[in-house]
């Protein structure tokens, strides 16, 4: 018998062997020390197997108890998520939020502006009222007092002329300037005055 | 895709508690022993196990049927017991990793039946203990192999490895286990 041979057979049970198949083995095993470390691990593998088994019998198996909440890891993992999910949240709501504030502080910035601008715009203009009625009354007490205004006023030498003398006077509401009066008799002219 | 990872699949996309109520019906033993294994510790098997449907119920939705459903949770279970593992490592392990253990003799387990010896409780007790004793990443191999008896194909899916990277990374388990546990002579 060859070690080849021999391995074959040891790795069935000795049981199963003919008597005759054992006696050539153990003849084999006796003289080859290859053959005698094969067995020997072959037993020990079998005896590993069967302590092993009886240990694992020995466990209390009525003890198993399952009380059904989530994996710890997936736990903590989903509590990531959330935790993350929560922080994008709040970011993106304090971001919009903040725009919104800047744009309506821009919005109120600007309408302050425009009514200063609005203000100003008023004051002026009541100023200009202002202005314009004094005016008015300037203008109504000159009118009123019958005081002399200054006007220009053009001599025609000739009716066909085309040079006409410029002057002022003073003229009353009401009547003609003497100067004018004057000139005018100069001229033999004193009924055509214009 | 066998029956009952289609009916998981049907539940869990129509009612995730009728899912999780299979899953715990089927599944829950199971899951509790082999927290036991990998910690020899009844509060920590409940701790896990409570982790373990926690976490399934959450991910119910998103299973596929890529694996079978215990393969699939097995999966779970293992990132689970890590990050358990992860938080339990202290000194004193470390201390107790260097330390020997009791093992059994080379003519012991040649001379008798093995599934005789695992009856007798200090050999239990010296295999657990070298088993516990392993590196975190062979002890899942040697649990995975030969507790739960996984292939090397599930091994490799459940692991993210391909299947020489996990028969390699067994084998190596396997080696150092035989130092730990078998003694020449006591």
């Amino acid at each position: 018998m060859d070690c080849r041979e021999a391995e074959k057979l040891l790795r069935i049970s000795p049981e199963d062997r003919s008597t005759e198949e054992q006696k050539k083995l153990e003849d084999h095993i006796r003289s080859c020390e290859a053959c005698r470390e094969e067995e020997l691990l072959q037993r020990m593998d079998a005896l590993v197997s069967s302590s092993l088994r009886m240990t694992g019998d020995e466990a209390e198996t009525n003890r198993v108890r399952f009380i059904p909440v989530d994996d710890p890891v997936s736990e903590q993992r989903r509590t990531v998520h959330w935790a993350a999910a929560a922080s994008i949240f709040f970011v993106l709501l304090s971001g919009t939020l903040g725009f919104m504030l800047g744009q309506a502080r821009s919005e109120v910035k600007h309408l302050s502006s425009r009514l200063e601008q609005a203000r100003k715009g008023r004051s002026a203009l009541e100023r200009s009222v202002q202005e314009k009625e004094e005016r008015i009354q300037a203008l109504e007490k000159q009118k009123g007092s019958g005081a002399p205004r200054t006007v220009n006023y053009y001599i025609f030498d000739r009716m066909d002329t085309e040079q006409p003398d410029i002057r002022q006077a003073v003229f009353s509401p009401g009547s003609v300037p003497e100067d004018i009066q004057k000139l005018l008799k100069g001229n033999g002219n004193e009924n055509n005055y214009y | 895709m066998d029956s009952e990872t289609a009916y998981f699949i049907r539940e869990a996309k129509h009612d995730r508690n009728r899912a999780l109520a299979f899953l715990f019906e089927t599944y829950s033993r199971k899951i509790f022993k082999a927290a036991y294994v990998y910690f020899r510790s009844q509060e920590q098997a409940e701790d896990i196990c409570q982790d373990v449907f926690a976490a399934a119920s959450a991910r119910a939705s998103g299973f596929r049927g890529g694996s079978k459903v215990y393969t699939w949770l097995y999966g779970i279970f293992l990132n689970k017991a890590r990050d358990m593992m992860r938080r339990q490592y202290t000194e004193d392990r470390a201390v107790r990793e260097k330390q020997e253990t009791a093992g059994i003799t080379r003519s012991t387990l040649l001379e008798h039946d093995p599934e005789e010896l695992a009856l007798k409780e200090d050999i239990r007790a010296a295999v657990n203990e070298a088993v516990y004793t392993l590196p975190e990443d062979m002890k899942i191999l040697i649990i995975m192999r030969y507790f739960e008896d996984f292939s090397g194909k599930e091994m490799a899916s459940i692991l993210d490895m391909s299947h020489a990277r996990v028969r390699s990374k067994l084998s190596e388990a396997r080696a150092a286990l035989r130092g730990i546990l078998i003694k020449e002579h006591i």
